[in-house]
């Protein structure tokens, strides 16, 4: 009888308990379907920089600055499809409130990054289509800039393609990513330069005006195209001795390209006859070597070491050929990059970079003699030719939130600055100069 | 004999049960956490920690799940 009891009691709850299992499982469907339409995923950064600086230059004289920057990112991902994903990163970087509205101004491949002001850059925004598991096709403005060690500072992961001694732009082109092996990424990144028709003053470039009467020339020029090829091999192991062991070899083609925009048609303001061919060629190459080795000995001990070198061709026959001459120059920069991270919320790092006279650094920030104030980023420490260390402390305050401070010195033998943003030494200031830099930081992600 | 005639038909009547993100959490802490503690961790190891190293959880330590994804071209 008890038994019937407690059967019929059974019966009884099993309706109840399967309601409750079918608007339980109608509420989970209801939250993966709301997960299907919901293709978006946001993430951003927020940075402020503090940087106290003194100039000394060979002559003697003194300059010393406090500056004061912000830079914010926001990032936006979708996945329309299972084997599509957009990637996007809007970001401002600027001085703070500017007194005279004259804070140094530089556009071109780090317009988001050269503190131009509040308004808003796209940074990044490209697509990877999975063609299989082990092909993937790129498009867009691609993540080239921020490559190992950019993000040691801050205690990130990598946080862009290719080592930051390789590049430091941000670039659109097309890719294809080959993937035979997890471990092994091969690339080949299509980044063509473009110039529309123009009107080109010979004045304003090198002073080369091709005439003797002291007036400005300008020609009307063709359109120019450089199809710069990059190729890359980019391989990650383990060891016992280091959690991550990863090397890259990177090979970066800007091939002939006519200086001067192969400049046809009529000059103006002057008395020259039109330049069918400046007859001034350049053609580039840049190889990178890229080790890096994370969690040495399983102390938490990161070593970053890249290697850059360049190599310039110029050919210089044409009318426009007055100040340039013909040559190979060939260049190499070093940089190490140590970092301790044994320490729950504290890391301890130090950069250290040395570069050769005719180094060459794809690098638009230091574009311009103009660029003493930003001397104190990082990236213009890059540029720096002749030799740079850079020490510093980070503090975690929260897993995303950390401060640093830190100290850099640059010894620099020359500024270089030239055309694809790549520093070129035949356009260098040779006067040397020392920048020591007490620096602080603060980094939110979220 | 009542008792667990009840408990195995209400066991099968109950939904299938898969494993969260907090379970995984305690299965790493090797059950030395509550899952009310891996729950306020999942942020940390999920979003905020550095991808290959380890976050500390008390007395444990837990492999970093964060995917550090649009850094590498092509993944």
């Amino acid at each position: 009888m008890k038994k019937f009891k407690l059967l019929i009691t059974m019966l009884t709850l099993a309706p109840i308990f399967a309601f409750a299992q079918s608007d339980l499982e109608s509420r989970i469907d209801e939250l993966e379907e709301n997960q299907l339409l919901n293709i978006f995923s946001f993430s951003g950064n927020l940075k402020y920089m503090y940087d106290s600086r003194q100039l000394e230059t060979d002559a003697g004289d003194k300059q010393d600055g406090n500056w004061n920057r912000l830079s914010m990112g926001f990032n936006v991902v979708a996945k329309p499809y299972e084997d599509i994903t957009f990637y996007s990163t809007f970001r401002m970087s600027k001085f703070f409130n500017t007194i005279f509205g004259n804070e140094p101004n530089e556009g071109g491949l780090t317009e988001s990054r050269s503190f131009t002001g509040s308004q808003l850059y796209v940074e990044k925004a490209y697509a990877d289509v999975k063609m299989s598991d082990s092909l993937v096709f790129s498009f867009g403005r691609l993540p080239t800039i921020e490559g190992v060690p950019t993000n040691y500072h801050d205690g990130k992961s990598v946080m862009g393609t290719y080592p930051l001694m390789a590049y430091s732009a941000t670039l659109d082109g097309l890719a294809l990513t080959y993937k035979p092996l997890n471990s092994l990424a091969l690339r080949m990144v299509y980044t063509p330069f473009q110039g529309a028709p123009t009107n080109f003053s010979a004045e304003d470039d090198a002073n080369n005006d091709g005439d003797s009467d002291g007036k400005r020339v300008a020609f009307d020029t063709e359109p120019v195209n450089v199809e710069v090829i990059t190729a890359m091999l980019d391989y990650t192991t383990s060891f016992s001795w280091a959690r991550s062991f990863n090397v890259v070899l990177q090979y970066t083609d800007i091939p002939k390209y006519d200086l001067y925009h192969a400049a046809t048609g009529t000059a103006s303001g002057g008395t020259v006859a039109a330049v069918p061919n400046s007859g001034v060629h350049s053609e580039t190459t840049l190889t990178t070597i890229h080790v890096e080795m994370l969690d040495l000995a399983n102390i938490g001990l990161n070593l970053s070491v890249s290697h850059l070198m360049t190599e310039n061709l110029t050919e210089a026959t044409g009318a426009l050929a007055t100040s340039d001459s013909s040559g190979t120059q060939k260049g190499s920069g070093t940089l190490l990059a140590l970092q301790y991270a044994g320490l729950q919320n504290h890391i301890f790092g130090l950069h250290y970079l040395s570069s050769t006279k005719e180094y060459g650094k794809f690098d638009s920030i230091n574009n311009t003699l103009g660029s003493i104030v930003r001397d104190s980023g990082m990236e213009s420490f890059m540029s720096t030719v002749g030799s740079a260390a850079d020490v510093y402390y980070t503090h975690r305050f929260k897993p995303t939130f950390t401060g640093t401070l830190g100290y850099m010195m640059q010894d620099i033998d020359a500024v270089n600055w030239g055309r694809f943003g790549l520093t070129n030494p035949s356009e260098s200031d040779s006067s040397k100069k020392k920048i020591n830099t007490a620096y602080m930081r603060l980094n939110l992600d979220f | 004999m009542k008792a667990l005639m009840l408990i195995a038909a209400l066991g099968l009547m109950a939904p299938n049960s898969f494993a969260g993100k907090a379970d995984d959490i305690v299965e790493a802490c090797g059950g030395k956490i509550s899952k009310k503690e891996a729950s306020r961790k999942i942020k940390d190891v999920y979003m905020r920690c550095v991808k290959g190293t380890k976050v500390q959880i008390k007395s444990c330590e837990v492999d970093c799940k964060n995917e550090t994804e649009g850094a590498k071209i092509g993944g």
